[in-house]
């Protein structure tokens, strides 16, 4: 174990993640010890700079939400990127709790709020993206929210709980955006639209202030940048031998989910970096690598699956849920092209949607097998793991292995036993 | 009691009785979520007839093979009814966009169940309480009115909806008036006789049900019961399926009684009524309603049930409220904890269980109900 793995692993646990996020800002400890800690933690490859880049980012973002209060800003619980733009036009800070239990579950500190929530009484079976939040405030442990909106852009009964049980714990106001599973209908666009201008008059009086439609213009510009390149950085994973690992290329999502200020240049800088390991030939595994899609959210407690697998032949090519996070927005009438992003996002409507993205993807990456963990408290993706085996199977002769492994609660992932499913997995995929 | 045995019957032969009427043209739709508007199928000819069998673990077995174990089992065993043929009797299926595993149940059911051919998912807003979201639901019932007209062939005229408006607002009233009975101090009906007869409704022909509602009410008045000071129960939470007895059942034959309850197969289905202002927009009377009625757990704000429950806990006097679930409700689990703090605030007492359809925690269960009992014992 490295000096700063061992310093990381007994820093976190014993000052929690809101002390230790606040030495982001100082020069000397964002780099030597935060940004090296994310790194070395999570295992991300150092070769690539455009992760230190991720990680600092990562960093200051999370700073920021817990000194909101001292630095007089509004800070919004938003569990998901479809209302970063206005969100951010209302200078009100994006915070998303379910990006925060996942680097929480990353960083080994996950478990203890999931057991506060469940000692208020909050199941254990229940979502852990949104029981995490719930246990982080009682332990006083994440930014206390100023606004609450529920927003997933999809079915997501857990994130509308979540809200609710803030809203009643601290007083603050909560705000659920209705997402219509009509995707392709125009009532339903209509209705979206008019949800979205709904609550611009909320935090219009939330914040005292109009929504200034050019700001938001040119916060949509930047938006649609970092998705334009956000998703050239997926594509360049179809090139053999692929040229990013798993983690690192599911990881790079992050910024995108959480509306991160800054990603353009990131993603550009990602994909800079892709195509000169392109150029050089530079990848993962070689070109006879087995490739695999990873269906709903890798284990963020034991992402050394990804290099698990890459030590086994397997590479990680393509996720479901990077995939969903970089729809571009309509500049010309920004409501309507906000509303269509959310009701384009593959998890939102019926099974055959999410089952057609998942072939297409499967197709356009030359996967030759999918991985779908089900998550413990999530219904709703989880019920469509048989289906989407037994189609992929059926269209394209391609095996999925299906596990339950939570994303978040490690205590719910058994992990020897997945480990040797997906060693007997690839086995057979050779 | 004469009227609550015929009750049952109806019940218990009704699936032949659909057979019949189906040999004479007539179709089955069934509907799985209590915010489907059954009276626009009964204004459309439609026979209404609700999925909602459960109770026994084999179905939730085979349901197992497509759906994870992390769905309810209430949900993986009408998928597993479904694939046994026990559905084969329906012409199509309703349902509403509620909590997130009956969601996707009618999309698994479409994919390997091989009936029926029609399906039909309602577009329900969580977020309940703006107009704009009345404005959408409107739009889903003109919607399924035009879906129901095309599949059975007739057209839903306002007076068809008024008539069934009417008939269905008439159970809701006679339920309402059987359950005020309840309030009493020895109230004439147990909690497991009761929840049977309002899921009878659910299924048997809708004016005989009323009629015989009207009986088993002027049976009950003149009643005389001892309820010999059992502690009072309100129940509340998932859904109780039809079969599934087991809380009930058992919280009754350990001494307690449930006098109420807010469940789905309960009050929350039946307490509020459709109030028609303009008899030309009988459709917009029915989407008030339904998008008003004491919310499912999965709408948003869950405030109002609370308000449900604490009400009825006053009214009926309850001495403790026994919250179930089942396991992977994930929407009635959320609300426990506040609900749990809200009631113990105000003096009564919660016993909160989470079960399954299988028998294996029986034990346990029969060991904590009565413990509670004890516990809120007079």
């Amino acid at each position: 174990m490295s000096i700063v793995e061992s310093v990381a692993e007994s820093l976190i646990p014993k000052l929690g993640m809101r002390r230790v996020l606040s030495m982001a800002g100082n020069p000397l400890l964002e780099s030597v010890l935060l940004t090296n800690m994310t790194l070395e933690l999570f295992g991300f490859d150092k070769e690539l700079k455009s992760n230190e880049k991720l990680a600092k980012s990562m960093a200051r973002y999370l700073n920021s939400c817990f000194n909101a209060k001292q630095e007089q800003k509004k800070l919004a619980w938003s569990h998901s990127q479809p209302l970063g733009e206005i969100l951010s036009a209302f200078e009100i800070l994006s915070f998303s709790p379910p990006v925060f239990a996942t680097i929480c579950a990353g960083n080994g500190i996950g478990t203890r709020a999931l057991e506060r929530a469940e000692s208020y009484g909050f199941s254990r079976d229940s979502c852990s993206f949104n029981r995490h939040p719930v246990g982080a405030y009682l332990l006083k442990d994440i930014p206390i929210p100023d606004i609450l909106i529920s927003n997933m852009p999809f079915s997501c009964a857990a994130e509308g709980k979540c809200s609710e049980v803030l809203n009643y714990f601290t007083g603050a106001p909560v705000h659920h955006i209705n997402t219509p599973f009509r995707y392709n209908d125009p009532d339903a666009i209509e209705f979206l639209k008019e949800e979205l201008l709904r609550l611009i008059d909320v935090f219009e009086k939330f914040t005292g202030k109009e929504l200034d439609y050019e700001k938001l213009k040119s916060i949509v510009k930047e938006s649609n940048e970092a998705a334009k390149y956000c998703k050239h950085s997926l594509e360049l994973r179809k090139v053999r031998p692929v040229p990013i690992s798993g983690l690192d290329g599911a990881a790079s999502i992050v910024p995108m989910q959480a509306t991160l200020k800054g990603s353009a240049s990131f993603y550009k800088e990602r994909c800079d970096e892709l195509e000169l390991r392109i150029k050089e030939g530079i990848g993962i595994g070689g070109e006879d690598a087995i490739r695999l899609m990873w269906l709903v959210i890798p284990p963020a407690h034991h992402i050394d699956i990804f290099k698990d697998l890459e030590k086994l032949g397997a590479v990680a090519v393509c996720e479901e849920v990077s995939s969903v996070w970089c729809g571009m927005i309509e500049v010309k009438d920004i409501i309507d092209g906000l509303a269509k992003r959310y009701l384009e996002n593959p998890f939102n409507g019926n099974l055959e949607k999410r089952i057609k993205h998942a072939i297409e993807m499967a197709k356009e990456y030359e996967v030759d097998a999918a991985i779908h963990n089900s998550i413990w408290g999530c219904p709703q993706s989880s019920s469509g793991a048989i289906a989407i085996k037994d189609a992929l199977k059926e269209e394209l002769g391609i095996p999925t292995l299906v596990f339950d492994g939570d994303p978040i609660d490690p205590r719910d992932y058994a992990q020897g036993q997945i480990r040797t499913r997906i060693e007997a997995f690839i086995e057979m995929l050779r | 009691m004469n009227a609550f045995n015929k009750i049952l019957d109806l019940k218990q032969s009704r699936i032949d009785q659909i057979k019949k009427e189906k040999d004479s043209g007539n179709k089955v739709l069934g509907w799985l979520c209590t915010y489907t508007p059954e009276e626009m199928i009964h204004a459309s000819g439609i026979i209404p007839y609700r999925i909602f069998k459960g109770g026994e673990d084999s179905p939730v077995a085979t349901g197992d093979s497509y759906l994870q174990r992390n769905i309810c089992s209430f949900t993986r065993g009408c998928l597993g009814y479904a694939l046994a043929g026990e559905y084969d009797f329906l012409d199509g299926v309703v349902s509403a966009h509620t909590c997130d595993a009956i969601r996707r149940l009618p999309d698994v059911w479409e994919i390997y169940a091989k009936t029926p051919s029609f399906f039909f998912q309602l577009d329900l807003p969580k977020n309940y309480a703006s107009e704009n979201a009345y404005g959408y639901f409107k739009k889903e019932l003109l919607r399924f009115k035009e879906a129901l007209e095309d599949f059975s062939g007739n057209k839903i005229t306002s007076e068809n909806l008024l008539n069934s408006i009417e008939i269905y607002n008439q159970t809701r009233l006679m339920l309402k008036k059987i359950y005020e009975l309840r309030k009493s101090a020895n109230p004439p009906i147990s909690g497991s006789d009761m929840i049977k007869i309002v899921q009878a409704g659910m299924m048997v022909d809708r004016e005989t049900y009323n009629e015989l509602l009207g009986d088993l009410y002027t049976e009950l008045k003149e009643r005389t019961a001892d309820s010999n000071g059992s502690p009072r129960i309100l129940i509340t939470g998932s859904i109780v399926a039809d079969g599934d007895y087991k809380v009930i059942e058992l919280a009754e034959s350990l001494g307690g009684l449930v006098v109420c309850d807010d469940l789905c197969t309960g009050t929350r289905y039946f307490w509020d009524a459709v109030y028609v202002k303009n008899s030309n927009d009988p459709i917009d009377a029915i989407c008030r309603r339904y998008l008003s009625q004491v919310p499912c757990s999965r709408m948003n704000p869950a405030k109002p049930r609370l308000d449900h429950v604490l009400d009825l806990a006053k009214e009926f006097r309850v001495d403790g409220v026994v919250y179930y679930t089942l396991k992977f409700c994930d929407n009635f689990q959320w609300d426990l904890p506040i609900f749990k703090k809200e009631l113990e605030e105000r003096k009564i007492p919660v016993l909160s269980i989470e079960s399954e359809y299988t028998e294996s925690d029986s034990g346990q269960l029969r060991t904590r109900i009565e413990a509670f009992l004890e516990m809120v014992k007079r």
